[in-house]
């Protein structure tokens, strides 16, 4: 099924999208969870909050790419879980609580919200500008979350070599974003 | 600003940025799956040369010697293979020192030769001639041989042994990434007197095989056959079926390269469109595959070239002549085989950086070439007349001996998977901060000019697409 036909499943509130989605994105959405956390129960239950947290932002969301929409979706459910399987670890009741506590957080303000945007803007310029190998590389590695070695594999390279050209490419994001100043936060 | 920010910033980057990594790691995938499945871009070309005279014919007989071939380094996971597989190349590298501009020479005379056609594909191997004629010079004495020293630019023997051995040197590669592979046999027939030591200059200096046999029997027929489709993968299969020995022959030079490289960036398949081909002799209908990057693209005169690297080295230049030019134009010209022996291409000075939109159809491209006449429009003329043709450090007894026939089959195939290449030279770039250059689109929608380059600059191949 086509990605615009799940999304008009999602409009209509028809559960088949939820299926669906899976079908066509679990494999994708699972590697990428997978990346980010170690134990296979806790993937999953990633990807479970991930489906739900679609079926609840669509509608009124209407992502243009649903994959990468996913995909952000999926990314941050992990990194927050891997974040608290951390304090947990670390046994701190205090910081499993603060932990807990977040989630009753308001949502970002308007002013946080357009610093980010913009942020984001910058970055995505600062890609356009390299070569595509060097962004894609980027994007796997800090976006994705993929190993160095990984990349080292995929591009034909030693992992010495991807973990100095990871330091050059931080070190470039780096210079942009000085460049920019005052204006990013 | 806190890692936190950063991270939720690069969580907010465009779609099409995070889609762009995700479809390359899928094409990752499919290259692991299938790692040699599909013929990529592969290329192979074979050079044959035969020696008549009348005379009677022995017995049977095959294999008189077969060489060792360096083993090389596979490239593979891991610091320590990694040491070692840059060694060796390193090693090749310093085979190559010196030659860079070894066989200009003899690829001016020859492209032109060679690639003028009659609106027909045009294939050929430079790299495989040459080496196939420095055997024959070692096979060749007096003025036969100076004049086929003359076309390869060197002075002597010496200089032209030490030349294609650090040519084969440099350009043999079967690391599990590239192929390069070279080979050369010489095929005697039973019966006849041969001089020894330049059997064993073959063997030692060129890695050449060499077998005896009945010269037109169906099983010596066969084992050169069978051994010309081994070396080259059996994509010139039709053309080595055709390839027979006679009673008369008394000697068989072949010659054969197969090259099969990735491209370091893969076109995207899905992303192929249905294009108009505008050929010679009529519009034809091409799948067109389609990539972009910001590169260089260099002018002449009279085209534009763009270049794509293979993984691990080595790259296949391609050369568009402006409309109203035809490849056999730029050929004539010239300015363009200056472009094509540039071992740097970097270095020419007419170079832009674009946003390259390059669209470029698949081609599997081949030709089956008589030599005979090219040799001859190059001023090698005495080893093809009985009388005149001096072959006595190879046979000595045989004054009538003639060179009767030269064939030169090449291939080349070309797709999404294309040929890999070296990720060091393109992705060492520190371009930051700048906006994206200008876009260009460079469409082969008409016939062109190709080479394909070896990791250490010999051109290996080059080629006129008429249809593709």
């Amino acid at each position: 099924m086509e990605d615009s036909e799940i999304i008009v499943l999602y409009q209509h509130r028809d559960e088949e999208a939820i299926r669906q989605t899976e079908l066509q994105h679990g494999t994708f959405c699972r590697r990428l969870a997978g990346n980010f956390l170690r134990d296979v129960r806790d993937v999953e239950e990633c990807l479970s909050d991930t489906w739900l947290a679609a079926w609840n932002q669509i509608p009124p969301e209407k992502p243009l790419c649903l994959r990468a929409f996913l995909g952000r979706i999926t990314r941050n459910l992990a990194v927050s879980r891997y974040r608290r399987n951390q304090a947990a670890k670390r046994g701190s009741g205090l910081e499993i609580l603060l932990d807990e506590l977040e989630e009753a957080l308001p949502g970002a303000d308007l002013q946080q919200q357009l610093e980010q945007q913009e942020l984001s803007r910058v970055i995505s310029q600062w890609l356009d500008g390299l070569p595509r190998e060097d962004r894609i590389l980027f994007v796997r590695r800090y976006w994705m979350g993929e190993s160095v070695k990984d990349l080292a594999a995929f591009a034909g390279e030693t992992p010495n070599r991807m973990a100095r050209k990871m330091q050059r490419l931080r070190q470039s994001l780096r210079r942009r974003l000085e460049q920019e100043g005052e204006s990013v936060p | 600003m806190k890692a936190d920010d950063l991270y939720n910033g690069i969580t907010g980057i465009r779609d099409d940025q995070v889609m762009e990594a995700v479809d390359a790691k899928k094409r990752e995938r499919k290259r692991r799956r299938l790692p040699w499945a599909v013929a990529t871009a592969a290329v192979l070309a074979i050079v044959l040369v035969a020696l008549l005279v009348s005379g009677p014919m022995g017995t049977t007989g095959y294999a008189l010697a077969e060489p060792t071939y360096p083993k090389t380094v596979s490239y593979g996971d891991g610091q320590e293979q990694y040491e070692k597989w840059r060694a060796q190349a390193d090693q090749r590298s310093a085979a190559a020192e010196g030659l860079e501009h070894a066989t200009d020479q003899f690829q001016a005379a020859l492209l032109p030769q060679l690639l003028q056609g009659d609106g027909e594909n045009r294939v050929c191997s430079p790299l495989n001639i040459y080496i196939a004629l420095s055997m024959l010079a070692e096979t060749t004495g007096g003025n036969s041989r100076d004049q086929v020293l003359s076309q390869l630019g060197c002075g002597d023997m010496e200089t032209l042994r030490d030349q294609a051995n650090r040519l084969w040197t440099a350009n043999w590669l079967d690391d599990g990434v590239t192929t390069s592979r070279l080979a050369n046999s010489i095929w005697l027939a039973d019966g006849r007197t041969y001089a020894k030591s330049t059997v064993d200059t073959l063997a030692d200096r060129y890695y050449a095989a060499s077998y005896q046999g009945e010269m037109g029997s169906d099983g010596y027929t066969k084992a050169l056959q069978d051994w010309l489709n081994e070396n080259t993968g059996h994509l010139l299969e039709k053309e080595a079926g055709g390839i027979q020995t006679t009673p008369e022959t008394i000697m068989t030079l072949a010659s054969t390269i197969y090259f099969r490289a990735g491209w370091k960036d893969e076109f995207y398949a899905p992303s192929n469109t249905q294009e108009t081909f505008h050929a010679p002799d009529g519009d034809e209908t091409v799948e067109m595959m389609h990539y972009s990057d910001i590169q260089t693209y260099y002018r002449g005169t009279h085209f534009g070239a763009i270049t794509r690297s293979f993984r691990n080295g080595g790259c296949m230049v391609f050369v568009l002549p402006d409309e109203g030019y035809t490849p056999e134009d730029l050929l004539a010209e010239g300015e363009v085989l200056t472009f094509l022996n540039q071992r740097q291409y970097e270095d020419w000075a007419a170079g832009t950086r674009y946003d390259v939109h390059l669209s470029l159809p698949k081609f599997d491209v081949s030709s089956n070439l008589n030599l005979l006449d090219t040799l001859q429009a190059m001023g090698i003329t005495d080893i093809l007349q009985p009388g005149l043709a001096d072959f006595s450090p190879l046979l000595p007894d045989d004054a009538d001996a003639a060179l009767s026939s030269a064939t030169h089959a090449a291939r080349v195939k070309v797709d999404e998977e294309g040929v890999e290449a070296a990720a060091y030279t393109v992705l060492s770039t520190e371009d930051t901060a700048v906006e994206p250059p200008e876009r260009l689109d460079f469409v082969l929608d008409r016939p062109f000019l190709f080479t394909v380059s070896g990791a250490t600059g010999s051109m290996l191949f080059a080629g006129v697409v008429n249809h593709p």
